[in-house]
């Protein structure tokens, strides 16, 4: 087989897949690191994006990476889709029971993700570098009313979004676990293990910045 | 046909080196010669697919032919419990001679010395074949294959995946044909049931086909057809065999000359699942395996209706360990069979019906615990459970007889061709190697033996005789003509509409045969059993009502094209039974028993082959083929 | 006990097809699902109506003839059980059954309930065998397998073709069939010299014929009735990667 009949096959795509999306995953770990500097402070946060804002030409190539893999994963999905959808006959006659939402749903829950990621850029990561105002800093953006936090429909959004990419995340890593064939084998509970951390314990991470900046600190 | 003398071809010489011998005086074929003949196959069980499979390898061009969907679903796939092979891995004594003569010995001496004997001699071959396959047998700790004893024999010989091997062993012979699909040799038709075979100048030369999907007649040609199409138990309505085992395959060819042998040797396997209600519409084996550890059972006291586990030890009587006390509870089937029919006979049967014994596993579970009986029979257990909703970890089974396999079928010489030249018959489909009784795992021996390794070689060496016959068209006369004939059938049998539905008078067939040529029988019973039949088959072609159009799908169609020859053979069937005048075998005739009530054998009148011929206007006409014994010793059978 | 049947009847593959409504009243909850069906069809053919097409044969769960969908599930209800070997007992008095044939592209409808399955005929043929011609195959215990390894692929050999995996499939996926037949074979020693080439060529076809894709719902092990396992799934996934990899090795 060649490379372009291996990634046209649906093994092949969902290998694709499996692999953009753990990719995606580490940035998302790495990301959360970042987001973290939030509670230690003002200036830690601004330090610490002035810092990669200083690698320049190596951030761009990064993003151009991770655009890569967030359109190559949606890409290959939306074909699998299709593809599933004419092997059905557009037919909803499928076994519902004992099975897994999050695999049912993964489409669903991609789509959003997806809808969530464009906001994000168009809010955060477009003012970060290209709409930074006089006597603002990046902490202010992302705790401020405009797009931050301090929005309660803001919040609330993302919450959901990171709560339904955890879901998707669920679905996300048992797949993958599959579709690299680590099921089965004696790193399977290993990788069970470590996949809990990047479907719970890291979107949680995400989620604990606006529940606790967006709300808890105006009760507290 | 009045001068015709019915000839084995068996070769002379030595009974070891006999089939090797053979061989080397065949005729070959080298594969660009053999691409210039075509073969057709009916029947894609274990006989048929490994046949196929293996001619193909060689060059042939095979039609293979079947009334499923794909090969997978032949009934060979549903044996259970294993295949017999003299290997002796056990080192318990076992040898080819050994097998040979349990084979003899336990078909009661009515089946030929040399295709038994070639049969205990390739069984060796077939395991490691179908190792090769990736077939996966059970293995000991060690990595080797493990073996199992079964019933009516005292080594260990039979090869098992779980209760399985059927199914795995199919695969295997599929997996080999389907590797030939690919490679273009092997075009298989699906879904297309035979109706006919075609003779030109007394040769078969085809055979006419309906398509279940669309209901077209076919005529299809070729330079020899092998009958790969199993047993006929559903003759009697209710057998283990699935739904669509039929006859009508061997009876056509029997109807255009093919002799059809033995006819009434029918095994009754003596560890079903007992008939429940009326609506019941086929039995469930439950393998014989499960006698290596159960203990079969009944109250000494006639009707009654304790439940078992109120039944104290003392009250229970182990007839089989009772009667037989060194084979015990492994006695071959048909004397297991007999056995339990004599007790429901005599009142002591369990169940609502009274027509069952138990399979008390209690010893066996005490003894080596619950684990290794669920390791070694678990899904055996877990399908009893499940349609009898009874735990027979619990509670001991309930088991009756029931029709499982056909000894008798078209007579084949040593070359397993029939008395029509160019026509074949291999596995359960021909009457050669089981005599009146086949052992246990047995079936996919012979099955296998006859595909993969003896039909390659003789229908080679008969093609090599013949001239490639690519000339022959379905055009020709004789096809357009039996295309013809079969199209008046299905027309006459559409066009009854009455108020019977098939299965009713499958059902009221079956009875009679059951009551009558089943288990037990007698002068009066078959007499009257060939007085009632006729009776059936003038009610089949007034009553029957087929609904639909025979032009697609039409399972009622289906079912009424193959009862229609299930009635004639039924007939044969008692006329075989009346003229055998002994007990032997699945043949158990009242008349003829000793005071223990054992089968008792005639040697010098009936140690012969009754091959029939068909004759359209009464009597089937028998020819005798004497059956010589130059290497055992005819002995009355005895497992006590 | 009565039951109120809801039958998808179609006449043929270019036909629409549509639900009818049959009852049935005093079924003995003993019969098997299949004698239902036998009952009813006899009722049919005597008020000289069609009588319903279902695939069956064996009847005791192994020939992989019967299946179809009652209410929602292929071969009904009960776990690790074919149609045939489903009993009346499953169901209570005065239910509503659905019966609905095997969907999928893949699987067009012959009539009725019976579908055709012979896509899976063609993946096994474009690869699910171990190239050895009769006579070749040399002494049977000169191959030393592992117990559990033999085990396992036994349990993965254990399939027996009937769609379920496919129809229970929210996208008709065909992986669980292909994954037991490449597992059956590269768990044991046979298998290992064509096991590249087996599971291209298998997923090759099995793509071709207009399977979908998997997405790890886990339905096809839940409703198979001979409970092939998601790991035969992983399995075929890592020899799909393993058959890449060593193709790259070998054209260097």
């Amino acid at each position: 087989m060649s490379i372009f009949q291996i990634l046209t096959s649906s093994i092949g795509r969902k290998i694709l897949m499996a692999i953009t999306g753990l990719l995606l995953s580490f940035f998302m770990a790495f990301h959360l690191f970042g987001n973290l500097f939030l509670f230690v402070g003002e200036a830690a946060f601004n330090g610490y994006v002035q810092k990669l804002h200083k690698l320049g030409f190596l951030i761009r190539i990064a993003e151009f990476f991770l655009l890569t893999f967030v359109l190559s994963h949606a890409y290959s999905g939306i074909l699998l889709w299709w593809k599933n959808r004419k092997a059905k006959k557009n037919v909803d006659s499928y076994s519902k029971e004992n099975t897994s939402s999050a695999a049912r749903y993964a489409a669903f829950t991609g789509s959003f993700i997806f809808i969530f990621l464009v906001t994000h850029w168009a809010t955060f990561w477009y003012k970060f570098n290209f709409d930074m105002q006089q006597g603002i800093t990046y902490y202010d953006v992302v705790l401020g009313s405009e797009v931050g936090f301090a929005n309660p429909f803001f919040s609330v959004f993302y919450i959901v979004a990171i709560a339904l990419l955890g879901y998707h995340l669920k679905h996300g890593f048992s797949s993958a676990g599959q579709t690299l064939g680590i099921v089965g084998t004696e790193y399977e509970k290993l990788y069970n293990n470590l996949s809990i951390i990047f479907w719970f314990w890291i979107p949680l991470g995400f989620i604990s910045i606006p529940v606790w900046f967006g709300f808890l600190v105006r009760i507290i | 046909m009045k001068d015709f003398k019915l000839n084995s071809k068996a070769p002379n010489g030595e009974l070891h080196t006999k089939w090797e011998d053979y061989k080397k005086t065949l005729n070959k074929l080298s594969p660009e010669e053999a691409n210039k003949y075509k073969v057709i196959i009916i029947g894609t069980g274990l006989a048929g697919a490994s046949a196929a499979a293996t001619l193909a390898e060689k060059g042939f061009n095979i039609h293979a032919f079947s009334y499923h969907e794909s090969p997978r679903r032949a009934h060979s796939i549903a044996a259970q419990g294993g295949i017999n092979a003299a290997k002796n891995y056990k080192k318990d004594g076992d040898s080819v001679m050994r097998l040979f003569y349990d084979t003899i010995k336990g078909g009661d001496f009515r089946s030929r010395e040399d295709n038994v004997y070639r049969l205990a001699e390739l069984s060796v071959n077939i395991i490691d074949q179908c190792v090769a396959q990736g077939v996966p047998f059970a293995r000991e700790y060690g990595g080797l294959l493990d073996n199992r004893s079964f019933g009516g024999v005292q080594v260990s010989r039979t090869f098992y995946a779980r209760g399985q091997t059927g199914q795995q062993l199919l695969l295997g012979a599929y997996s080999a044909l389907s590797r030939q699909t690919n490679a273009k040799k092997v075009k298989f038709y699906s879904r297309h049931d035979m109706l006919d075979v075609v003779t030109i100048d007394g040769k078969a030369k085809g055979i006419i086909t309906r398509n279940l999907l669309n209901g077209k007649i076919e005529a299809h040609s070729a330079d020899v057809v092998i009958l790969a199409t199993g047993g006929y138990s559903n003759v009697y309505y209710l057998s283990t065999n699935a739904m669509a085992s039929n006859v009508t395959a061997n009876w056509r060819a029997h109807k255009k000359g093919a002799l059809f042998a033995n006819p009434s040797f029918t095994q009754i396997h003596p560890t079903c699942i007992p008939v429940k209600n009326d609506f019941q519409s086929k039995l469930t084996l439950m393998s014989e395996s499960l006698r290596n550890d159960g203990r079969v059972w009944v109250p000494k006291k006639k009707n009654d209706t304790r439940k078992a586990s109120n039944i104290p030890e003392e009250e229970r009587d182990y007839y089989l360990e009772r009667i037989y006390p060194a084979f015990g509870n492994l006695v071959p089937r048909d004397v297991a069979s007999r056995r339990a029919k004599e007790v429901c006979d005599n009142g002591q049967g369990v169940g609502n019906t009274g027509v069952a014994v138990y399979l008390d596993f209690k010893k066996a579970i005490e003894e080596k615990g619950e684990e290794y009986i669920k390791e070694k029979y678990g899904n055996l257990f877990d399908m009893y459970q499940n349609i009898t909703d009874e735990n027979p970890y619990k509670t001991p089974m309930k088991i009756y007889p029931a029709v499982h396999y056909t000894m008798g079928g078209l007579w084949v010489d040593y070359n397993l061709m029939t008395t029509i030249p160019g026509l074949f018959s291999i596995g359960e489909s021909n009457f050669s190697d089981h005599g009146a009784n086949r052992l246990g795992a047995s079936a996919l021996m012979q099955g296998l033996a006859d595909g993969y390794f003896v039909t390659p070689h003789t229908v080679m060496d008969y093609l090599a005789k013949e001239k490639p016959g690519l000339g022959h068209k379905a055009e020709e006369k004789e096809f357009v003509d039996a295309i013809k004939e079969t199209e008046k059938d299905i027309e006459h049998i559409m066009s009854i509409k009455g108020d019977l539905v098939v299965d009713e008078v499958h059902r009221e067939l079956g009875k009679v045969v059951w009551d009558k040529v089943g288990m037990a029988r007698n002068k009066e019973g078959l007499e009257n059993a060939i007085n009632s039949i006729p009776k059936i088959k003038e009610k089949f072609w007034k009553n029957v009502s087929i609904p639909g159009s025979d032009k697609d799908m039409n399972q009622e169609l289906e079912k009424a094209l193959r009862l229609k020859d299930f009635i004639e053979l039924a007939e044969l069937m008692a006329y075989d039974a009346l003229d055998r005048n002994e007990s032997c075998g699945g043949h158990f005739r009242e008349e003829y028993q000793t005071k223990e009530n054992e089968a008792e054998r005639n040697d010098s009148d009936f140690k012969y082959v009754a091959a029939w011929g068909y004759n359209k206007n009464g009597k089937p006409e028998l020819f005798k083929e004497d059956l010589k014994y130059n290497n055992v010793k005819l002995k009355t059978r005895s497992y006590k | 006990m009565n039951i109120n049947l809801k039958i998808w009847r179609q006449k043929s593959n270019t036909n629409e097809g549509k639900l009818h409504d049959y009852r049935l009243e005093n079924v003995d909850p003993n019969i098997s699902f299949l004698e239902m069906l036998d009952i009813l069809n006899n009722k049919l053919i005597k008020e000289q109506q069609d009588p319903v097409a279902f695939d069956h044969d064996c009847r005791e769960g192994i020939c992989g003839s019967c299946g179809f969908m009652i209410n929602g599930r292929p071969h009904g209800p009960q776990k690790a059980t074919t149609v045939c070997q489903l009993h009346m007992r499953s169901f209570n008095d005065e239910d509503d059954i659905l019966l609905e044939p095997f969907r999928a592209k893949s699987f067009g409808v012959i009539k009725d309930l019976s579908v055709d399955r012979q896509s899976f005929d063609r993946i096994i043929s474009s690869a699910g065998f171990v190239s050895v011609d009769t006579g070749e195959a040399s002494e049977a215990n000169k191959i030393s397998i592992d117990k559990n390894n033999a085990d396992e692929a036994f349990l993965s050999a254990a399939c027996i073709g009937c769609g379920a995996c496919v129809a229970a499939c929210k996208n008709s996926s065909a992986m669980l069939f292909t994954s037991a037949k490449v597992s059956h074979l590269a768990l044991l020693p046979q298998g290992q010299k064509e096991k590249t080439e087996r599971v291209n060529k298998m997923v090759a076809t099995m793509d071709a014929e207009g399977f979908g894709a998997c997405t790890n719902t886990g339905a096809c092990s839940a409703e198979c009735p001979k409970e092939i396992g998601q790991t035969n799934i992983a399995r075929l996934n890592r020899e799909f990667v393993k058959a890449q990899v060593s193709n790259l090795f070998e054209k260097k």
